[in-house]
C-alpha cells in the first residue's frame, strides 16, 4: 500500500540520516502525530536506537522560553482584574468569563500575527491623528477607513456601546501583558511573539537540527520561526496534493496557505519540485450516502463494517463530525470488531454526571431555612432522586422517597421526609452547602466515583472533579466571592465548554476520532459520519472584540482562514485512502441543518465530474405505516370461569362503571375486569381528575351526613357554606397530609382547593334554591346489590353506590356528582345501550342505573316520582343549571316510566356479556381509545 | 427610466416563483464571480433555503456544462451575454460559490437575525454564549411551575388563576388549567404581543389599579343588570296586579311580555325580539290574540304603563348595551392580564438566571440595534463581517411586522446606494398568520414604506403548473369567491356595519385582485376538474349516514379509475385539513380493503404521510416506552404490552392472548436476561437502555419497523442525559405528536398531507376527499385578541385580552372583531386557494351540499350552481374536462426523472453489541481526595525537575515554571523546592552526575524494535561508554533495578560496549548501582 505521510517522512529521514536521526528534533503541529511517527520509524530499525525528539511546535517554543504559561482560566481571572481597572462599568467575573476568554483569544491573535497593537486598537480620533501609516498598505488603510466611516454620521446607541469597550482595549492589552511579564508569565501568543522577536533581532539563534512536518496554516510567528530555522538548515515536509495546492488551483481554498508560502523567499525552497498528484491519479472510491437520522448512520456504518475484512483494523478510521454519535457508533460496531480506540474530545455537558452536579446546585439554590428547618423544592429533590446514579446507589429508598413525595403532592421537602436520610450519599447531597460549594460537589463526586461505574463514566467524573478542583484553587487565589447564582453560572459556563479528552491505546484497533484528531494521519478506509454543513466545517464562530475589517487589515485570521483550514483537513483524507464512505443526516426538521457539507457538493460538481469515482446514494430504511394487530379475545374456559363469578352470590359484582366500560369497548372491559390489569397509581406531579372527584364527593358527603332525614330549608343549606372550606381542607389532609401535622397548602393545591370550594358552594347555592328537601342517604356503600335474572338458572349481581338520595316534594332524587365534563342530555333509552350510537351518554346510563338499582332495592311508594340527577361540573356554573337529565328535548321529571325499557336494554347487554360467545373485541370508535390506559397494547 | 430597484413579485400559485427568484439571484450574482457575497436571500424554512441553494448551484452547473436552455436564455437576454460568455461566467461563479460557501448567503430569516444578534451580543449586554432556544415550551413549563409555587404568597395571581380554572370548568368541564396557562403563555412570546408588552407594562403591574379597574367593570355590568332586573320585575308586578299572567298574552309563554322575565337577573337575555317591537308599534294591539277573552284588559294595561315599560327597557338597552357587552367581555378574560404580567416577570428572571435567550427574542433585540435609521446599516455589516448590497426575500406574505421593521433600514440603505432588491410573495398563499405572518405588508405596507420612485410591482401572470381546465376553474372560482364571502358577511344576522367594516371587507377583493392567471400557448391535453357535493343519507335501516361516507366511496373509486388509466399512485397527492381527517381516511381505506378483497387484489391503496408515520403509532416505539415504564414503575399494563409484543410480534408464538396478558402470569413469557438485568438497566441512560433492550429482545430481527426504531433512538439521543425515565416519559407525553418518520421519495404510494404542509408542492393529480371547513372561528377555539382601548371608556389599560366572539359586534370593540373576522375569512380562503392550486393535471374535490352559511362548502355550492355550463344538477357536481384525459396523464408519468434519482441502499443491519470490552480508555486522572498534594505527587514533581535538568544552572527557571503552571499551593511548592535543592547541596553525590565532561542526555527517548519507546531520565555518554541514571522518589524496590537493567541491556544492543546503570533515590538521597 501507499505509505502514510508519517511513514514517508520516517523513511526519508532514516534513509538520509541513519542513526544520526537522534540528533534531530522533529516538530509536528500536535503531539499525536509524534506517536504515529515513532510507530513508522520502528518498522525501519532492527536494534534499539536513540530516538529523535518528537514534539509539537508549542512544546518547542515553550522550551525556548523562560515564560510560564498559566492555564486559560487563570488568564481570564487576571484579565478580569485588569479590565475592571479600565472599564467604566462593573462586571462580575461570571459575567465577564465568556468575554474574557474571547479577549484572551483576541490578544493571542494580535501577538501570534505580530500586529502592532497601538494603531490596531486606535479609536476614530486617534486614527485620524495618526501621522504615520506607512506600515500599512493602501488596501489595509482602505479597510480601516471603511470601518471608521460608519462612525462618522451622528453617533448612534450601538456605536456608543461599541466604543465603551473598544476604547479601553489598548490600555487593557498593555497592562495585562505588563502584569504577566512582571510575574514572568505569558499567554501563548505572547510567548511566541517574544521568542520570535528575539529571533528576528538576532538575540537568539536556532541551534538544533530541526524538522518541521505536516504544517498547514501557520501563524505569523510560526512562519518566522520556521523560516529562521530553515535558514539554519531545518528541513520542512509539507503534506500536500496538486489537486488543491498546485499554483493554478487558486480556487481550492485548501491550498491557499501553501501557495502563499511558496511565494516566500525562504519557505519557497522547502517545497518539493514535483507535487504529488494522488487525488486525481490514485483517486479513491468515494461513497456519499444521504441518511435520514443519526442512529441510522451508526447502524449503516455497522452494516458496512460487517462486509469488510477487518484484519488490519488500524487502517480504518471512523471520523465523527458530531461527537454525540460516539456511543451509538460503539453500540453499532459488528461483533467481529475486537478492539477500538477512541481519540476525541467528548463534551462534558453530555455526561450524566454533569446533570447530577447541576441538579445538586439547583437544590442548593432553592433551599430554604437552616439546619433542622432545612427544606428543598420538590422538583429539585425529585430530579436528584430520579438520576440513574443516585437510584442505583440508594436503590429502594429512592423509589420510596419518590412515591412519598409525589403521592403527598409535597411542595417543600424537609430532611425528615426522606427515608434513608442517614445514608451517606443522602447526607452528602441533602444538606446546606453554602459554606463551600466546591467541597460539596467534590464529596458527591468522590462518593459516586467509589461506586466503580463503567470506564467512560469514571473518566467523566474524574474530569469534572479535576476542573472543580482547579476552579476552586483559582477562586481561592483570586479571593473571589461567589454567591450561589454566580457560582452556578460560572460552573455551567466552564463545564459546558469542556471536552473530555478520550484517548486509548492509539496504535491498536479500529480508530474512532473527531475531525481534528485525523490531522497528519492517513487511513486506507475512512468512514465519515455526520458530514453536514452544520458539523463540518460547522458554524463559524466569528465573535471577536476586533471587527472584521480591522482584523483583515492587520492580517489577523478571519472566517476565510478557518474555512481554508477545514478544507485542507478534508482533502487530506483523500490523498492516501482507498475508500471513503461519507454520510450525512438529511433530516432538516426541528430547525437543524440537514444540508450536506460543502465538501460533498465540491466532490459532486468537481472531483466527481473528473473521475467518476464519487458515488451518490441514499439509505432506504423502508418506512411503512405500522399496521395494527387486531386483538380479539375469545371466551375460553379460563375466561368463562371468571365471568361465572359474577353470577354467584358473594363473589364478583358488576358495577355501573364496569358496564360503562363495557359499552365503551369490550376489550377494555376485558383488560380491566377479566385480565385484571390496572394502572399503577399515577405517580405524577399533578393531582388527577380522580382525586379531585374524590374530594368533592367526600366533602358533599360530610356536609349532608349529619343532616340525614331532616327537612332542610334554604337558610340551613346556605349556612353549610361556611363549613365547606374546613371540610375541604380536612379532606386534603386525609388524602395527602401527615398524621398530627398541619397540612400546608402550597402551589397548585391552593387552586384545587379553591376550585373545589367554588364547586361545593355552587352546589349548595343550587340546593338552597330548590330547598326545602330531605336528604335520605349519602354514599350508602354496599346497599344496592341487585340480583338480575338473565335466564332460567342464571342471574348476575349488579351494584352501585348512590352519591346522594333525597326527597324533594313528591320526588325521590338519585343524585350523582360529576366533576368533569359529562352532559345531561341523551336522545332516548335505546341509545344508552347502543354502543355505536353517536350520542350515547355513559354518565346518563350510569345515573339511570342507580335509579334502577334503587327501584329494585327499595321499591317506590305510590304517587312519588323517581328523578335521577347529575350535578356536573360543566353545567354547574351556567346560569340555567338544572341537574335533571334531558331526554331529547325534555327534562326527565320522572324516570319510572322508562324503567321497563331500561331493564330490557340492560338485559340485552348482560346476556351478551354473560351468556353469549361474543368475544372481547376492540371498539370501532378510535376516539374511545384516546384516553384508554391500554392503548399501547392495542397500539391505537 | 429603467427598471425600478425595488421589485415586488406577486407570485400566484404555479407561477414559477422559485424559478424567478433563482433567475433574479443569478442575474445579480453573474455580474462578477465575487458579487454573490453581496447578496442576501432570505427564506422562512431550512428546507426552502436548501432547495434554493441547490437550485442555484444546479443551474450554474448546467450553464457551465453548456446547457443554457430555459433560464439560461432569459439570463443571456437580461445580461446581454452570448452563450459562451454565460457558460464561462457560470462556471466561474459556481467555483466561487463552492469554495466560498460560507459567503453564500441564502439563509433563513432567523439565521440571519441570529448572526446579527451574535455580533452585537456584547453591545446588547447579552452573554455571548447564551443558549438560543428555538422552542419555548420547556422554559414556559418551568416558569409556570415556579409561578405555581408562588401561589401561597401571591394572592393576586391566585385569584387570577382561580378565575381561569372556573372559566375552563364552565367551558370544557375540566378545571386543571396548568396546561392552558402554558399554552396561553405561548402567545405572550409572540412578536405580536411583544409590541404591546411595553405599553402594557405600567398599567398592569399594579394589582390595586387592576382590581379597581375590575370593580369598575363589575359596576357597569351589575348596574345594567340591576336596572333591567328592576324594570322587568316592576312590569311583571304590574301585569300580575291586574290578575294577568304571561300566558294570557298572545303566544303565551313566549309572548312579548316574556321579555320582562328574560331581562331579569336569572335570565339576562337582552335580545329585543320582533314581537316586542310589534307590540310597541301596534300601540299594544298585538299584545293580545284576537280571540283572547281578556283582550280589553290587556289593552288597558298597555296604555296604563306596560308600553312605557317596553319603551323604557328598550331605550335603556340600546343606550347602555355597548358598554355592558364590552365590560362583560373584558371581565371574562381579565385574569389573562393578571397572569401575563406575573408570568413575564418570572420569565425575565428565569432567562437572566439561566443565561438563555429565545429565538423569538432576536427580532426585538435587533430592533434595538438596527433601529430605524438606514445610515446605521454599514455599522451592522461591519460588526457582522458580511456586507450586503442586495436583499431578496421569499414568501414575503409570511413576514411579521417586526421582522420587516428590521429589514427596512437595511433595504433603504441599499436602495439609497442604487442597488436592486426584491421580494416575492403571494397574499393568497398566506396561511401562516398564526406564526406571525402579516400579509398586510404585502397588500399595503410595502408600498407605504418604500418610496415610490423605487417601488415596482410585477405579477408573474403565467401558470406553469396546471392544465387549462384547472387554471380556468381556479381563475373563475377565486375571482368570485371574495364577492361571495363579502355577501355572506353582509347578510349575516344582527350585523351592524360601518364604513370601516366595509373597507376591511374590501381587502379580500384586493388580495385576490391578481388571481386570474394566463395559460401557456399549447397543451397536450386539457386536464380535469371535478367538484362534487354529497349529502347526508339514510340507509335501509333509517340510520343517518354522514356525507363523508359517500364522499369517501367516491374517493376510492377515483383512485381505482386513476390506476385503470395507468396513473401511478406516487403522482397523487391527497390533501387533508387535519391529522384527524387523515386517520379517518386511512381507516376507511383499511376497512374498504377488508370489505372488497377482490378489489384489494387488483388495486393499490397505499397512502403514506408524515401524519400517519408518527413514531407513537409504531408497536416498537410503544414497546420501548413500556419497557422504560415497566422498569421504572413495575406497572402491569406495561408489562402486559411487553409480553404481548415479545410473544406475538417478535416471536409469533401461539399462546392465547389471555394467557400472556393476564395479571397472574407476571413476568412469565419474558426473556430471562431481561428479568435478571432489570436493576442494571435502570442505571443507564435512555439511549443505552434502548441498545440493551435491542440486544435482549433480539430486535435486530424485526423487519417492519426499523425506520421507527432508528427515528425513536434519534429522539433518545437528542434527549441525552436531560433526565431519567420519568422525565423522558413526561416530556414524550407532551411532544410525541411532533415526531414522525420523514418521507422518502420514490415509493409507490399516494402522499397525504395537510394543506399547510402542501404549500409550495405540486401533484399531478390532487385529491381533496373531504373538503370542508368554516371560514370563521369556532367558538371553542377562538383566538384571544389584544384589543387597543384608545378612545374607549376602558383606556386605563392600553390593551385588553378579549376572546373573539360574535357578541363583540355590539361592543366598542366591534372593529377589532371585524378585523379578526376578515383575517379569518382570508386565512380560510387562502387555505382553499392553496388546496385547489396544487394540481397539475387533475383536481378531484369532494365536499358537502348542505352546511351552514359560514362553511366553505356552502360558498362553493353557491358558486358551482352559477356555472351553468359545467354544473350538473342531478349528479350535484361541477365537472370540467374529460376523464379520457386520464390515459394521457398516465403515459406522461414521472419516468423522465428516474435517471436523476438517487441510487438507494437498504438498511439491513440493526445490531447492537456491548463495546465496553473492546475499548481501553486511558484513565487520565485519579481523584485526589486529600487537600494538597500527596507525597507521591510531590515526588512526581521532584522527579520531573530532575529528569528535565540538564545543568544545575537551569534550576531556577524550571522551578519557576513549575510554580506558575502546575497550580500548586505554596506549601506544596516549598516542599518540592526543599527536596530538590536539598539533593543538590554541596557534597551531594548527585553533583558528579551534573558536573561532567561527558555528553549529557536528559529524558532521552530510545526506540525499541517492538515499537515501544522508553525514556531514560539521564544518560552520560562518552565514546562507546554510557552511564544511566534513573530518578526515583518512592521507596526502594527490586522492580526499579530490573527496569534499569533493561535500559542497560537496550543500550548494549544499540552498540555501547560499557554501560552502567544507577538509580538515584531522592528521598532520602541514595545512589545505588543496579547489577
Ligand atoms: S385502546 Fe381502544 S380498543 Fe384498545 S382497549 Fe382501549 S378502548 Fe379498547
Amino acid at each position: 500500500m501507499t505509505h502514510t505521510f508519517l511513514e514517508e517522512i520516517a523513511h526519508k529521514l532514516y534513509a538520509d540520516l541513519g542513526e544520526s536521526i537522534a540528533d534531530w528534533q522533529i516538530i509536528f503541529p500536535n503531539r499525536r502525530a509524534g506517536l504515529f511517527f515513532n510507530r513508522a520509524l520502528r518498522k525501519l530499525i532492527n536494534k534499539p536506537i536513540w530516538a529523535p525528539e518528537v514534539m509539537s511546535i508549542e512544546d518547542f517554543v515553550k522550551q525556548q522560553s523562560d515564560f510560564a504559561v498559566p492555564d486559560q482560566l487563570s488568564l481570564v481571572f487576571s484579565l478580569h482584574e485588569v479590565f475592571q481597572k479600565h472599564a467604566p462599568f462593573k462586571e462580575n467575573f461570571e459575567q465577564f468569563y465568556f468575554w474574557g476568554d474571547l479577549l484572551v483569544k483576541d490578544f493571542n491573535d494580535v501577538d501570534h500575527y505580530m500586529a502592532d497593537a497601538r494603531p490596531l486598537f486606535a479609536n476614530l480620533s486617534e486614527w485620524k491623528q495618526m501621522a504615520n501609516t506607512d506600515f500599512l498598505l493602501p488596501e489595509q488603510i482602505a479597510l480601516i477607513e471603511r470601518f471608521w466611516k460608519s462612525f462618522e454620521a451622528k453617533p448612534k446607541a450601538a456605536q456608543e456601546k461599541f466604543r465603551r469597550n473598544w476604547d479601553i482595549l489598548f490600555p487593557v492589552y498593555k497592562d495585562f501583558k505588563a502584569r504577566l511579564l512582571s510575574e514572568n508569565k505569558a499567554y501563548n501568543g505572547m510567548l511566541y511573539r517574544e521568542y520570535t522577536e528575539r529571533l528576528k533581532a538576532g538575540k537568539v539563534m536556532i541551534t538544533g537540527k530541526l524538522v518541521f512536518a505536516g504544517f498547514n496554516a501557520l501563524t505569523k510567528t510560526e512562519e518566522v520561526i520556521i523560516s529562521e530555522a530553515v535558514k539554519q538548515g531545518a528541513k520542512v515536509f509539507w503534506d500536500i496534493d496538486a489537486y488543491y495546492a498546485a499554483p493554478e488551483q487558486t480556487s481550492q481554498e485548501a491550498g491557499n496557505f501553501f501557495r502563499e508560502y511558496k511565494k516566500q523567499s525562504v519557505l519557497a525552497n522547502t517545497f518539493p519540485k514535483e507535487m504529488p498528484d494522488r487525488i486525481i491519479k490514485e483517486s479513491p472510491q468515494i461513497y456519499v450516502t444521504e441518511v435520514k437520522g443519526n442512529i441510522a448512520q451508526a447502524k449503516f456504518l455497522g452494516q458496512l463494517l460487517q462486509g469488510e475484512a477487518l484484519d488490519l483494523p488500524e487502517k480504518t478510521a471512523i471520523i465523527l463530525g458530531d461527537e454525540s454519535l460516539l456511543f451509538p457508533v460503539l453500540y453499532a460496531l459488528p461483533k467481529e470488531v475486537q478492539k477500538v480506540n477512541v481519540t476525541m474530545g467528548y463534551p462534558l455537558r453530555f455526561a450524566s454526571i454533569y446533570q447530577l452536579m447541576h441538579a445538586c446546585l439547583q437544590l442548593q439554590k432553592n433551599k430554604r431555612g437552616e439546619k433542622f428547618q432545612l427544606s428543598f423544592n420538590h422538583r429539585d429533590v425529585l430530579k436528584i432522586l430520579k438520576h440513574p446514579f443516585v437510584g442505583n446507589i440508594l436503590k429502594e429508598a429512592v423509589r420510596y422517597n419518590i412515591d412519598h413525595i409525589e403521592k403527598q403532592n409535597m411542595i417543600r421537602v424537609g430532611l425528615s421526609d426522606l427515608k434513608a436520610s442517614e445514608h451517606l450519599l443522602n447526607q452528602l447531597i441533602f444538606k446546606d452547602a453554602s459554606d463551600n460549594y466546591f467541597s460539596y460537589l467534590k464529596q458527591v463526586l468522590q462518593y459516586v466515583h467509589e461506586e466503580k461505574l463503567e470506564a467512560t463514566e469514571q473518566e467523566f467524573i474524574s474530569e469534572i472533579y479535576k476542573h472543580i478542583q482547579q476552579l476552586e484553587k483559582i477562586v481561592e487565589q483570586f479571593r473571589l466571592e461567589l454567591d450561589i447564582n454566580a457560582f452556578i453560572r460560572l460552573f455551567n459556563r466552564i463545564i459546558q465548554s469542556l471536552r473530555v479528552p478520550f484517548s486509548g491505546e492509539p496504535l491498536e484497533g479500529l480508530q474512532i476520532m473527531g475531525v481534528l484528531e485525523s490531522r497528519n494521519l492517513d487511513f486506507e478506509n475512512v468512514y465519515f459520519l455526520s458530514m453536514s454543513e452544520d458539523n463540518f466545517p460547522g458554524g463559524a464562530n466569528t465573535q471577536s472584540f476586533i471587527p472584521y475589517n480591522i482584523r483583515k487589515a492587520y492580517g489577523l485570521p478571519t472566517l476565510e482562514q478557518r474555512d481554508a483550514i477545514y478544507a485542507y483537513l478534508f482533502y487530506r483524507l483523500l490523498q492516501r485512502s482507498k475508500k471513503l464512505h461519507l454520510m450525512y443526516n438529511s433530516d432538516n426538521s426541528g430547525g437543524k441543518g440537514g444540508e450536506p457539507s460543502r465538501y460533498l457538493l465540491q466532490l459532486k460538481y468537481e472531483l466527481g465530474v473528473k473521475t467518476r469515482n464519487v458515488h451518490q446514494q441514499m439509505l432506504n430504511q423502508n418506512p411503512q405505516a405500522a399496521t395494527a394487530v387486531p386483538i380479539l379475545i375469545e371466551k375460553d374456559d379460563s375466561i368463562w370461569k371468571i365471568l361465572n363469578e359474577y353470577c354467584q352470590p358473594g363473589k364478583r359484582k358488576l358495577s355501573a362503571s364496569a358496564l360503562k366500560t363495557y359499552f365503551n369497548c369490550r376489550l377494555q372491559f376485558y383488560f380491566r375486569y377479566i385480565a385484571g390489569l390496572k394502572e399503577k397509581e399515577e405517580v405524577s406531579e399533578e393531582l388527577d381528575a380522580a382525586d379531585f372527584g374524590n374530594i368533592l364527593h367526600h366533602v358533599m358527603e360530610d356536609l349532608y351526613k349529619p343532616l340525614l332525614g331532616k327537612k332542610l330549608s334554604t337558610d340551613e343549606i346556605t349556612g353549610l357554606k361556611k363549613n365547606s372550606l374546613a371540610l375541604i381542607e380536612k379532606e386534603f389532609h386525609e388524602l395527602y397530609g401527615k398524621e398530627g401535622e398541619k397540612f400546608d397548602f402550597e402551589g397548585r393545591n391552593i387552586i384545587i382547593r379553591d376550585v373545589v370550594k367554588r364547586m361545593v358552594d355552587r352546589i349548595l347555592d343550587y340546593d338552597a334554591r330548590i330547598a326545602p328537601f330531605t336528604v335520605l342517604e349519602v354514599e350508602e356503600d354496599g346497599k344496592y346489590i341487585v340480583e338480575f335474572p338473565l335466564a332460567d338458572n342464571l342471574s348476575v349481581f349488579l351494584y352501585g353506590t348512590i352519591d346522594r338520595l333525597d326527597q324533594l316534594g313528591e320526588s325521590i332524587r338519585v343524585i350523582d356528582y360529576k366533576s368533569g365534563g359529562d352532559e345531561v342530555k341523551f336522545p332516548d333509552v335505546p341509545s344508552l345501550f347502543d354502543r355505536d350510537h353517536p350520542k350515547r351518554n355513559g354518565a346518563a346510563m350510569q345515573t339511570l342505573m342507580y335509579a334502577y338499582l334503587y327501584l329494585k332495592k327499595s321499591g317506590m311508594p305510590e304517587g312519588k316520582s323517581l328523578v335521577p340527577g347529575l350535578y356536573n361540573g360543566k353545567g354547574l356554573f351556567t346560569t340555567d343549571f338544572s341537574e335533571k337529565l334531558k331526554m331529547g328535548k325534555d327534562e326527565l321529571t320522572n324516570a319510572l316510566p322508562l324503567m321497563d325499557e331500561f331493564e330490557e336494554g340492560l338485559q340485552a347487554v348482560l346476556i351478551e356479556l354473560f351468556a353469549s360467545p361474543q368475544p372481547f373485541d376492540q371498539t370501532d370508535k378510535i376516539e374511545n381509545c384516546q384516553y384508554c390506559e391500554f392503548r399501547t397494547i392495542c397500539n391505537r | 427610466m429603467g427598471k425600478k430597484s425595488f421589485t415586488v413579485y406577486k407570485s400566484s400559485a404555479g407561477s414559477g416563483k422559485t424559478f424567478t427568484l433563482t433567475r433574479e439571484y443569478l442575474k445579480l450574482a453573474l455580474i462578477s464571480p465575487e458579487h454573490f457575497k453581496k447578496i442576501l436571500a432570505v427564506t422562512f424554512t431550512n428546507k426552502a433555503t436548501q432547495e434554493m441553494k441547490e437550485r442555484i448551484v444546479q443551474n450554474l452547473f448546467q450553464f457551465s456544462s453548456g446547457n443554457v436552455a430555459g433560464m439560461g436564455d432569459q439570463l443571456m437576454a437580461l445580461l446581454n451575454l452570448e452563450a459562451r460568455q454565460l457558460q464561462t461566467a457560470a462556471n466561474n461563479l459556481l467555483v466561487a460559490i463552492l469554495h466560498n460557501y460560507s459567503r453564500f448567503s441564502v439563509q433563513t430569516i432567523d439565521r440571519f437575525f441570529q448572526n446579527v444578534m451574535r455580533s452585537f451580543a456584547r453591545e446588547l449586554s447579552l452573554q455571548g454564549d447564551g443558549e438560543l432556544l428555538l422552542n419555548t415550551d420547556e422554559v414556559r413549563n418551568a416558569v409556570v411551575d415556579l409561578l405555581m409555587e408562588d401561589l401561597s404568597h401571591n394572592q393576586p395571581l391566585r385569584d387570577w388563576l382561580l378565575e381561569f380554572s372556573i372559566d375552563k370548568l364552565e367551558q370544557k368541564g375540566k378545571w386543571d388549567v396548568r396546561r392552558d396557562v402554558i399554552s396561553f403563555t405561548k402567545e405572550l412570546m409572540s412578536d405580536d404581543f411583544k409590541v404591546k408588552e411595553k405599553a402594557l407594562g405600567e398599567s398592569i403591574n399594579n394589582t390595586e389599579k387592576l382590581k379597581s379597574f375590575k370593580s369598575r367593570l363589575y359596576s357597569i355590568t351589575s348596574q345594567f343588570e340591576d336596572d333591567l332586573d328592576e324594570i322587568g320585575k316592576e312590569a311583571i308586578r304590574l301585569i300580575e296586579s291586574r290578575g294577568l299572567t304571561i300566558l294570557d298574552f298572545s303566544y303565551g309563554a313566549s309572548s312579548a311580555p316574556n321579555f320582562f322575565n328574560k331581562i331579569q337577573k336569572d335570565c339576562r337575555d337582552f335580545e329585543i325580539k320582533a314581537r316586542v317591537i310589534a307590540a310597541i308599534d301596534s300601540g299594544g294591539e298585538k299584545l293580545a290574540a284576537k280571540s283572547s277573552k281578556r283582550k280589553d284588559e290587556i289593552f288597558q294595561l298597555a296604555q296604563d304603563g306596560l308600553l312605557d315599560y317596553f319603551q323604557n327597557a328598550i331605550d335603556y338597552i340600546e343606550f347602555n348595551q355597548k358598554a355592558y357587552i364590552s365590560a362583560q367581555n373584558i371581565l371574562k378574560n381579565i385574569y389573562l392580564l393578571g397572569i401575563s404580567w406575573h408570568f413575564n416577570e418570572r420569565m425575565q428572571d428565569y432567562k437572566q438566571e439561566e443565561g438563555i435567550q429565545f429565538l423569538s427574542d432576536t427580532t426585538q433585540f435587533l430592533n434595538e440595534i438596527i433601529g430605524s435609521d438606514p445610515s446605521e446599516s454599514p455599522f451592522v455589516y461591519e460588526k457582522m463581517g458580511s456586507f450586503y448590497d442586495h436583499f431578496l426575500m421569499d414568501e414575503f406574505q409570511d413576514t411579521s411586522t417586526l421582522q420587516w421593521q428590521n429589514f427596512k433600514p437595511l433595504i433603504e440603505n441599499s436602495l439609497a446606494e442604487g442597488n436592486e432588491n426584491l421580494v416575492v410573495g403571494d397574499i393568497k398563499q398566506s396561511i401562516y398568520r398564526w406564526r406571525g405572518g402579516d400579509w398586510r405588508l404585502l397588500l399595503k405596507g410595502l408600498r407605504e414604506d418604500i418610496p415610490s420612485h423605487f417601488y415596482e410591482e410585477q405579477s408573474l401572470v403565467h401558470n406553469y403548473r396546471s392544465k387549462p381546465n384547472v387554471i380556468d376553474f381556479n381563475n373563475q372560482l377565486f375571482q368570485q369567491l371574495p364577492g361571495l364571502v363579502k355577501e355572506y358577511a353582509l347578510t349575516r344576522s344582527s350585523n351592524s356595519f360601518t364604513m370601516e367594516v366595509e373597507n376591511l371587507l374590501d381587502d379580500l377583493a384586493m388580495a385576490y385582485d391578481d388571481v386570474a392567471q394566463k395559460k401557456q400557448n399549447s397543451y397536450p391535453y386539457s386536464g380535469y376538474v371535478a367538484l362534487r357535493f354529497f349529502e347526508e343519507e339514510e340507509n335501509e335501516m333509517g340510520e343517518k349516514i354522514s356525507w363523508r361516507e359517500p364522499a369517501l366511496y367516491q374517493f376510492v373509486q377515483d383512485i381505482e379509475q386513476l390506476q385503470d388509466a395507468g396513473i401511478k399512485l406516487q403522482d397523487v397527492g391527497i390533501l387533508i385539513r387535519s391529522k384527524k381527517e387523515g386517520i379517518e381516511i386511512q381507516d376507511f381505506l383499511e376497512m374498504y380493503q377488508l370489505e372488497q378483497p377482490e378489489k384489494a387484489r387488483k388495486y393499490q391503496y397505499n397512502v403514506i404521510s408524515d401524519e400517519t408515520l408518527l413514531l407513537n403509532s409504531a408497536h416498537i416505539v410503544n414497546f420501548l416506552l413500556n419497557c422504560f415504564r415497566y422498569l421504572y414503575t413495575e406497572d402491569n399494563i406495561s408489562l402486559a404490552q411487553i409480553k404481548f409484543y415479545y410473544q406475538k410480534i417478535i416471536g409469533r408464538e401461539d399462546l392465547t392472548v389471555h394467557e400472556i396478558v393476564k395479571v397472574d402470569s407476571g413476568e412469565m413469557h419474558l426473556p430471562e436476561q431481561f428479568i435478571e438485568t432489570k436493576k442494571q438497566l435502570l442505571s443507564l441512560n435512555l439511549l443505552e437502555m434502548s441498545e440493551r433492550l435491542i440486544q435482549i429482545f433480539q430486535l435486530k430481527n424485526i423487519h417492519q419497523e426499523k425506520a421507527y426504531l432508528s427515528a425513536f433512538q434519534d429522539v433518545l439521543l437528542d434527549f441525552g442525559n436531560k433526565g431519567g425515565i420519568p422525565d423522558f416519559m413526561e416530556w414524550w407525553e407532551q411532544n410525541q405528536g411532533s415526531y414522525a418518520i420523514k418521507l422518502q421519495a420514490g415509493e409507490n404510494a399516494a402522499r397525504m398531507m395537510t394543506i399547510h404542509k402542501a404549500k409550495g408542492l405540486e401533484f399531478k393529480v390532487c385529491m381533496v376527499p373531504l373538503l370542508d371547513w368554516s371560514i370563521t372561528h369556532h367558538a371553542t377555539i377562538a383566538p384571544t385578541l389584544w384589543v387597543n382601548t384608545e378612545n374607549t371608556q376602558f383606556a386605563e389599560v392600553p390593551y385588553l385580552p378579549i376572546k373573539h366572539n360574535a357578541s363583540l359586534k355590539n361592543s366598542v370593540f366591534a372593529l377589532d372583531y371585524w378585523e379578526e373576522e376578515v383575517k379569518s375569512f382570508l386565512d380560510n380562503m387562502n387555505l382553499l386557494y392553496v388546496a385547489l392550486t396544487r394540481a397539475g393535471d387533475a383536481l378531484l374535490v369532494n365536499t358537502t351540499a348542505k352546511s351552514s352559511a359560514q362553511y366553505i362548502s356552502c360558498l362553493l355550492k353557491k358558486y358551482a350552481e352559477q356555472q351553468t355550463d359545467f354544473w350538473n344538477e342531478e349528479s350535484q357536481s361541477l365537472v370540467m374536462g374529460d376523464k379520457a384525459d386520464f390515459i394521457q396523464m398516465g403515459k406522461e408519468g414521472k419516468d423522465v426523472d428516474e435517471a436523476d434519482q438517487l441510487k438507494t441502499v437498504d438498511l439491513r443491519y440493526y445490531e447492537s453489541h456491548q463495546w465496553q470490552e473492546k475499548l481501553q480508555i486511558k484513565q487520565s486522572h485519579v481523584l485526589k481526595v486529600e487537600e494538597g498534594l500527596s507525597k507521591t505527587d510531590i515526588g512526581i514533581q521532584v522527579h520531573n525537575i530532575f529528569s528535565k535538568l540538564n545543568q544545575v544552572e537551569e534550576l531556577p527557571v524550571l522551578l519557576r515554571k513549575l510554580e506558575a503552571e502546575e497550580m500548586m499551593s505554596s506549601e506544596d511548592y516549598q516542599r518540592v523546592v526543599q527536596l530538590v535543592e536539598g539533593n543538590l547541596q554541596k557534597e551531594s553525590p548527585l553533583l558528579e552526575w551534573f558536573k561532567t565532561d561527558w555528553q549529557v542526555k536528559t529524558e532521552v527517548p530510545v526506540l525499541l524494535t517492538d515499537g515501544s519507546l522508553i525514556r531514560l531520565d539521564r544518560v552520560l555518554v562518552k565514546g562507546s561508554e554510557a552511564k544511566i541514571l534513573d530518578f526515583k522518589t518512592g521507596l526502594k524496590d527490586e522492580k526499579h533495578a530490573r527496569q534499569v537493567r533493561f535500559y542497560q541491556k537496550s543500550l548494549k544492543k544499540m552498540g555501547y560496549e560499557k554501560v552502567t546503570a544507577h538509580i538515584a533515590y531522592l528521598d532520602p538521597l541514595e545512589i545505588v548501582e543496579a547489577v
